[in-house]
């Protein structure tokens, strides 16, 4: 389907340890999500969402050789579509910011779009800050509610791409998620020593 | 805190966590010991952690299906359905200011009308469908008839028009003021201004639905209510994508939570899909809630179609039981229970409207009473055209699953995902009958195990496969239908000889499938279903061309 850089070569190289191959396939993942997000948007068949799931798996399938990677492969770079999926939301979520900012008075809608973006564009963002600031704590818990959220991962292929057992997965994926209930919604827990709030 | 104290936290936590809930307290109490902050967080993050799935579902649900609008490229990115970007130029009379927004229904612009002054919006076809004779006809039919009603409560539509190049746009009129929506997120209305603004928007429909014209996508964000506190109805059915595509019908647009049972079946609607629509905004209006909720998409169409909805008193005090019921009535599953079978709102307009619509008053005070009188009569008057109608029996649902067609031969292989999926769409708008699964995938993962297994694995009461064979690209296609009920027994339902259908009649073939499976399974089919049913398209290219874009929809799940 997709010939020109052999992406599942350089794929293969990259795994293999090659930081130069990696540093080409990134962008090319980023390019394909953001050109496969903005077809399930405008296209004549759109819902008017998008489901990241599908796009991540289908940005693999058509950038990479089925034939060519294992299981192994597939869940990490599910992983690494993961994260460009979210920078891809990301950006159009600052730009429909930016955009909403720029005029005022478009309050009334006639569509739902800007009144959806509302919600979808901050949560995004907010998301994506916590698992920023989730990071800092502990960086396989963040990229596991990266993995699960953008990419859909299943338990398994998150255990895979972190090298980690199942059983991690699922202990360290429930406290994540405590983690970031816990950040967006300070309120939740109860009367709280605000200043501790992750 | 600092990141090592949190990953510490984190730690204990799991292993708190992974406890029973009655052993948690004591082993929180030795683990943290004398560090209490370490056990207030722990006590905080099992409090969240309980919650966790009320807190986050929504939340993730909208960043892992986020919504077309957050993602919308704007600006510089290009705009999505329109080439060229209209800001600035000239339309008919118009000056263009501004650029609102674009989606399924058309592209909209803020623009000035020079020789009256005012601000207008105009509407524009999407242009990839503009120069498409048959859909821009409907765009000008629907538009004319809109523009004809001239409803107070209907956003007024001031011209029809075509631009230079032949183009279709709608001026119609720009509203400030604050949309149901946006009222309702401040939380549950006055129960004197939920019913004024619910029987405005009846009113607006009744006048709509008097002309034949269903507004198919009423929710609040589509009800904006002025200054005057006058409720305007906007996006009126007009070029609606799912006219003007060959889409399947199981195709959904916009947002599942004001859709009545039937569309999310995907079927036909009719004028009392907005009665259903209406009433989950009356019902938001009264409560603040919306009365089918879900973690995401299907969750909340399952609840659509299958859950009662809680009495609205339940969320607040001192509902008049009337309201009530007239609330619980226009949320009937059965579209015939939300109304009068032979009625529209028509019947209620010429017995409230007389009274209700108060000529203009100049006063202010006038105007307000005016209103009042029209909410209580148009109350009352609605009460009275919906409450005495009969209840209709619940017809029974029988649940099918449709299996991809096995084809037979080179040939059928290219055609037997669009047939399926078409087979599948086309029972899905028959009375009684329930297609499980939203889409292929979840039916198409099955592929290959016996016919019990899938109806055990989907809680199916029937699977129906069947056998397609062609013996050439545009040779005749034959068809032998399968079916089997829950069990696994094979039903004998085809007796006759294979379905035997040519290119060109093709759209006819799914419709017989359809029929006589619906026959043998006695369930009744409802004549507006049956009306669907023998007339898909009636052009066959179109036809072929939408089978194909079927089969990629297909490969693509």
């Amino acid at each position: 389907m997709e010939t020109d850089p052999d992406i599942s070569g350089l794929w293969l190289k990259a795994r293999s340890g090659d930081p130069g191959a990696l540093d080409q396939v990134v962008p090319l993942v980023y390019e394909e999500l953001r050109i496969l997000a903005h077809a399930r948007l405008t296209g004549e068949r759109s819902d008017h969402t998008l489901n990241t799931t599908a796009l991540v798996h289908e940005a693999y399938l058509r950038l990479l050789d089925v034939h060519e990677v294992d299981f192994r492969d597939r869940a990490h770079f599910l992983a690494l579509a993961s994260r460009m999926m979210r920078r891809v939301l990301v950006d159009y979520a600052r730009r429909s910011g930016a955009a909403k900012r720029g005029g005022g008075w478009v309050k009334v809608q006639f569509q739902d779009e800007r009144l959806l973006a509302g919600p979808s564009a901050l949560a995004i963002e907010e998301l994506d800050r916590a698992l920023t600031r989730l990071e800092e704590v502990s960086p396989r818990r963040s990229q596991l509610l990266e993995q699960r959220y953008f990419g859909g991962l299943k338990l398994e292929e998150c255990a895979e791409a972190l090298d980690i057992s199942l059983a991690t997965v699922k202990r360290e994926l429930r406290s994540a998620r405590a983690w970031l209930a816990r950040a967006i919604f300070p309120e939740a827990a109860g009367p709280s020593d605000v200043e501790s709030a992750p | 805190m600092t990141p090592e104290r949190w990953r510490e936290v984190l730690g204990v936590f799991e292993e708190v966590v992974a406890l029973e809930p009655e052993d948690r307290a004591v082993c929180l109490a030795v683990v943290s010991g004398s560090d209490p902050e370490l056990h207030a967080e722990i006590e905080a993050l099992l409090a969240v952690d309980r919650e966790a799935d009320r807190l986050l579902g929504p939340f993730e649900k909208l960043v892992s299906h986020p919504g077309l609008g957050a993602l919308t490229p704007q600006g510089s990115d290009g705009a999505p359905w329109d080439e060229e970007d209209l800001t600035g130029q000239r339309v008919s009379r118009y000056r263009v200011l501004e650029r609102l927004g674009a989606g399924g229904m058309g592209v909209l612009y803020l623009a000035e009308d020079p020789d009256l002054s005012r601000t207008v919006v105009l509407k524009f076809l999407p242009s990839r469908w503009a120069h498409q004779p048959a859909v821009k006809e409907r765009f000008l039919r629907e538009a004319r008839a809109l523009a004809s009603l001239d409803h107070p409560n209907i956003c007024t539509i001031y011209e029809v028009g075509e631009t230079e190049r032949g183009r279709p746009f709608i001026a119609m009129a720009f509203y400030e003021g604050e949309t149901v929506r946006e009222k309702i997120e401040r939380g549950p209305l006055a129960e004197h201004e939920a019913l004024d603004l619910a029987a405005q928007a009846a009113r607006g429909l009744a006048a709509a639905h008097a002309s034949g014209i269903v507004h198919r996508d009423i929710k609040p964000a589509n009800l904006v209510v002025t200054e005057d506190g006058v409720l305007k109805i906007l996006d009126f059915g007009l070029a609606r994508a799912d006219d003007l595509t060959l889409t399947s019908p199981g195709l959904r647009l916009g947002t599942v939570a004001y859709m009545s049972p039937e569309q999310t079946r995907g079927n036909e609607v009719d004028y009392r899909a907005d009665l259903w629509s209406l009433g989950v905004v009356f019902y938001e209006m009264l409560t603040g809630r919306r009365p089918f909720r879900g973690g995401n998409d299907s969750a909340v169409i399952d609840a659509i179609r299958r859950e009662e909805p809680r009495p609205p008193g339940e969320f607040r005090d001192s509902l008049s039981e009337e309201i009530e019921d007239l609330v619980l009535r226009l949320l009937r599953k059965d579209p015939g229970g939300r109304a009068a079978e032979s009625g529209t709102l028509e019947n209620y307009l010429e017995r409230g409207e007389a009274v209700a619509v108060s000529p203009p008053v100049r006063s202010r005070r006038w105007q307000q009473i005016g209103l009042i009188l029209a909410v209580l009569v148009g109350t009352v008057a609605l009460l009275r055209w919906l409450l005495p109608v009969a209840d209709p029996a619940d017809a029974s649902h029988a649940t099918i699953a449709v299996i991809e067609f096995r084809p037979v031969g080179e040939e059928a292989s290219a055609i037997v995902a669009g047939i399926t999926m078409t087979t599948r769409d086309r029972l899905a708008i028959i009375d009684g009958i329930e297609v499980l699964g939203s889409t292929m995938s979840a039916v198409d993962r099955l592929r290959g195990l016996p016919a019990p297994a899938i109806a055990h694995e989907l809680g199916a009461d029937y699977v129906l496969t069947a056998a397609v064979e062609r013996q050439s690209p545009e040779g005749a296609v034959e068809v032998r239908p399968e079916l089997y009920g829950a069990n696994g027994t094979r039903i004998r339902f085809w007796d006759r000889d294979p379905i035997l259908v040519d290119a060109q009649q093709l759209p006819t073939l799914e419709s017989s499938i359809a029929e006589d499976i619906a026959r043998v399974i006695d369930l009744t089919i409802g004549q507006a279903a049956r009306a669907n049913l023998t007339q898909p398209s009636n052009n066959p290219a179109a036809y072929e061309a939408y089978m194909r874009g079927g089969e990629a929809r297909y490969r693509w799940a």
